[in-house]
């Protein structure tokens, strides 16, 4: 692992949120470790994951804060905010309070982000068909106002996880290509690296071939 | 009345309890009449140590005395004060506490379907006021269901709380409690405090139920059987989670102005309000400042400069009282202790630094991602017990010795160093803001500089002294490792094929030493010189300046502390001993203190104790590859780190199976890094030794 570059060349920061009891965390789970994490404990403060994905052939470490869906009026949680590349936004198709709430979480996520900063919109266990409360379409079309993507999703059989983070990379990589994001502005929560370790001390980053499995 | 009951029962029938149910019981008497015994002992020892010193539980409890406990409960409600000291009102006390817990639930459950009388005369299911009972009533089931929805996926791990029944008791207890202390509420993590509460109790109102068996047709004490009543659970534990909320509602509050409408409804739209702190983040950075800083600047430093606040993993830590960190068992341990600490509650903040500490090697070899990682994902194989040891020594150094293996690095240069450190506090202001010297402060410091001088040619002395000893045993052990071709044959053949440069463990160790007391000498010296110099130096130009800020930047960076190489072998070693884990980890802290102490430099048998070498994996064991591989990354590294201040003569000899390009790497980043503070360094240090 000594003189290897840095096996990624991108950094992303993400963040999701969303109301309580949406799934966020399994949302997490199940992309991090492609499984469903049944009765997961509720995310006290903030959880972090990692995964290094493939767009364009170009490595990306995609680092990504699970917000407690209960901490939305912390000032802490503002903080997480700050930088992120991409926001995934989710609610419960299941639970209409979910979706209602959507609009203040998209107020929060505008006013704390940056304005290149890529939301994505989950509608979150669409394998629960029967006890469904939001149509598609009417997610769609909040969507379609808003500027946002969208997906129905299901952390529970994993439908469109995978694709919900990845359509989200691939929109930041198009902003970077197109010169929309600046990589050296700290909060534009991209960071770029280098094939070569431009600086390794005892204190920065050091390219470590684990991440993708030790979280 | 409850004294008479006391008194008669138990204390004067001891020949009654021991003698019959021997004859009663058919099973195996002897084992039935010791527990029954033991229960019975426990229970009058309890009482008669609180009539005597009721300091003594409190000590006991710190011991980790009530691990075994039947009566962990009663020691908690005596520790956090919720059953006071004199044993003979304790009856009238739960007697109250659970007319008043009654007196709560039929105050805050009001069922607008069958409580007709009271209602209010325009009051129908669509009111929006504050004194409808159908208004009330909504609200009530939405809270009821956020509670309920962290309810059913408490400790998911463990099956009491998959039970129906506890689900409720804990669903109604948190509501209740949220109805009570409306500035509270009720906030996620909070029934993560209540559950080991319920865990415990339940526990001892299972044990006596078993004694009450065993005990059939025996008085028992009447104040036994009230204060641990199992048809009191949800009172009892209701009363208990308040006392220990009222201590850490710091950690749960927040000031801002939707905190009330959020109480209404968690998940309310408006009421964005982000101008206020959370409390909580406010303690994290006291902790931060004032205690981790204290007892270890370097990995204080490391995280600052990972930017990790200690919010990001401490809100978790501190608002779940660490339940999330260790199994539910050892929190318990924990929680005897925080518990018998004070009201107010001040142990969390140095355990929480004591898990720091305790990961400190995995930490400051890791990357940010990786940091947080180890952080939000506390390591699962870490001891409780040092973990608690080493906190309560930070808490009270006089009362607690440090824990032998707490700190797997030295702590011998320390004393003089803060000797000297504290009697010039102003060389530490100064270092905060380099350039701005104070021409009144400068005189008063120059009479402390001489003191701290001398402090520090003492240190050097000693130091030398220590590492002339080192020296003279490091010639004979390697000549006698030279002549027996050294008799470790057993430990070899075992060795990992990628650690062959670990020629020897005992070698390693004293060269590791050596280069301690080098780094040690050389960063008190750096920083007397800078000292000097920030003095005389009146007006630094931009270039002095530069060069000043990377000498203070390499005396950091000196600071290094030392982790023993025992953590390089641990893996090979660990496979070789899988036959003995088991046996090792039951002594768990005992066995443990007593191997690690073969690790403390002091003793020149050192030397000839190398067939006890396998027994050191008492030690914390790396629990998967990853941390296997990080633990030899990091004994590399902390090599490579001396090379460039002992110029390479004797390290690099021994460091032949260490990959080059990492050596050349390092050290070649590192003088690009400080190219200033390089040269002076090698030289100060290499004229002095």
């Amino acid at each position: 692992m000594s003189s290897a570059p840095y096996n990624y060349n991108y950094i992303f920061k993400y963040i999701i949120i969303g109301d309580m009891g949406v799934g966020k965390s399994c949302i997490l789970h199940q992309f991090t470790e492609k499984k469903f994490m049944a009765n997961c404990p509720h995310t006290i403060g903030v959880e972090f994951g990692t995964r290094i994905i493939e767009v364009d052939d170009k490595k990306i470490k995609l680092q990504i804060w699970d917000t407690a869906g209960q901490e939305r009026f912390r000032a802490v949680t503002r903080s997480y905010y700050r930088g992120a590349a991409g926001a995934l936004m989710v609610y419960d198709i299941t639970r209409r309070s979910t979706y209602n709430h959507l609009s203040s979480w998209l107020t929060d996520t505008r006013n704390l982000t940056n304005p290149n900063t890529v939301i994505f919109l989950i509608g979150n266990k669409s394998d629960l068909e029967s006890t469904r409360e939001v149509t598609y379409e009417e997610a769609e079309e909040f969507a379609k106002e808003n500027g946002l993507m969208f997906l129905e999703a299901s952390a529970m059989t994993g439908q469109n996880v995978e694709e919900a983070f990845l359509e989200t990379a691939r929109r930041i990589y198009q902003n970077i290509q197109e010169g929309r994001l600046d990589l050296n502005a700290s909060e534009s929560g991209v960071q770029h690296r280098p094939s070569q370790p431009g600086r390794t001390s005892l204190t920065n980053e050091v390219p470590n071939n684990k991440d993708q499995c030790s979280c | 009345m409850a004294r008479a009951g006391l008194d008669t029962t138990n204390l004067e029938s001891p020949g009654q309890l021991l003698t019959k149910p021997a004859e009663e019981e058919e099973g195996p008497p002897v084992k039935t009449l010791n527990s029954m015994e033991r229960y019975r002992n426990e229970w009058l020892n309890l009482l008669t140590s609180l009539q005597k010193n009721s300091d003594d539980i409190r000590e006991f409890s710190f011991d980790g005395g009530l691990q075994t406990s039947k009566f962990r409960s009663v020691y908690w409600s005596l520790l956090l004060r919720v059953l006071s000291e004199d044993s003979s009102t304790w009856r009238e006390q739960k007697k109250q506490q659970r007319q008043s817990y009654d007196i709560l639930r039929k105050e805050f459950v009001k069922n607008p379907h069958e409580n007709f009388k009271n209602h209010i005369q325009d009051d129908d299911p669509l009111s929006q006021s504050s004194k409808s009972v159908w208004n009330q009533y909504f609200s009530d089931q939405e809270l009821f269901g956020v509670i309920r929805q962290d309810v059913i996926r408490t400790f998911p791990g463990v099956d009491f709380f998959r039970k129906p029944a506890i689900q409720n008791i804990m669903s109604n207890i948190l509501f209740y409690y949220a109805r009570d202390h409306p500035y509270m509420c009720y906030r996620q993590g909070m029934h993560e405090i209540l559950a080991p509460v319920l865990f415990v109790l339940y526990g001892d109102h299972q044990s006596l139920l078993h004694y009450i068996e065993i005990a059939n047709n025996l008085d028992i004490d009447k104040t036994l059987l009230d204060v641990i009543n199992p048809s009191f659970l949800e009172a009892d534990a209701y009363f208990l989670f308040s006392r220990i909320m009222s201590c850490i509602e710091s950690y749960y509050r927040v000031c801002d102005d939707s905190k009330n409408s959020n109480c209404e409804s968690p998940n309310k739209e408006n009421g964005i309000a982000y101008t206020s702190e959370a409390e909580v983040v406010g303690q994290l950075n006291f902790i931060r400042d004032k205690i981790l800083a204290k007892e270890d600047l370097h990995l204080h430093n490391y995280l600052k400069k990972l930017d990790i606040p200690l919010h990001l993993f401490g809100i978790r830590w501190l608002r779940l009282l660490f339940g999330r960190e260790f199994a539910l068992l050892d929190l318990l341990i924990l929680w005897d202790a925080i518990f018998a600490d004070s009201d107010r509650f001040d142990l969390p903040n140095y355990i929480l630094v004591a898990m720091l500490i305790r990961i400190r090697h995995k930490l400051l070899l890791s990357d940010y991602t990786t940091c947080l990682t180890y952080l939000m994902r506390y390591p699962q194989n870490v001891d409780v017990n040092l973990i608690l040891r080493h906190a309560l020594h930070m808490k009270m150094p006089k009362k607690y010795d440090r824990p032998t293996n707490a700190f797997i690095y030295f702590t011998m240069p320390s004393a003089p160093r803060t000797q000297y450190m504290s009697s010039s506090p102003k060389s530490n202001a100064k270092r905060d803001i380099p350039s701005q010297e104070d021409p009144g402060r400068a005189t008063c410091c120059r009479s402390l500089e001489a003191n701290g001088i001398r402090a520090m040619e003492k240190e050097i002395t000693l130091m030398q002294t220590r590492n002339a000893v080192d020296d003279a045993l490091l010639a004979k052990f390697r000549s006698a490792s030279e002549e027996n071709g050294w008799a470790m044959d057993g430990y070899k053949s075992n060795v990992h094929k990628t650690e062959k440069y670990i020629e020897n463990l005992q070698l390693l160790r004293l060269e590791l030493k050596n280069a301690q007391t080098v780094v040690t000498v050389a960063r008190s010296k750096l920083e007397v010189y800078l000292h000097t110099l920030r003095q005389h130096v009146s007006q630094p130009t931009p270039p002095v300046c530069e060069a000043l800020d990377g000498i203070e930047e390499l005396c950091k960076f000196l600071d290094v502390t030392f982790i023993f190489p025992s953590l390089l072998v641990s893996g090979p070693i660990d496979q070789a001993l899988e036959a003995n884990e088991q046996q090792n980890f039951q002594g768990k802290t005992e066995l443990s203190n007593k191997h690690s102490r073969h690790f403390m430099p002091q003793s020149p048998d050192l030397l000839s104790t190398s067939s006890e070498i396998p027994r050191t994996t008492t030690y914390e064991r790396p629990d998967n590859g990853f941390m296997n591989e990080s633990s030899h990354i990091l004994g590399n590294i902390k090599e490579i780190e001396l090379i460039p201040i002992i110029s390479g003569e004797n390290l690099v000899d021994q460091l032949d199976g260490v990959p080059g390009d990492v050596i050349s790497n390092k050290t070649s980043v590192e003088k690009g890094r400080l190219p200033i503070a390089n040269p002076l360094c090698l030289e100060s240090y290499s004229k002095h030794l």
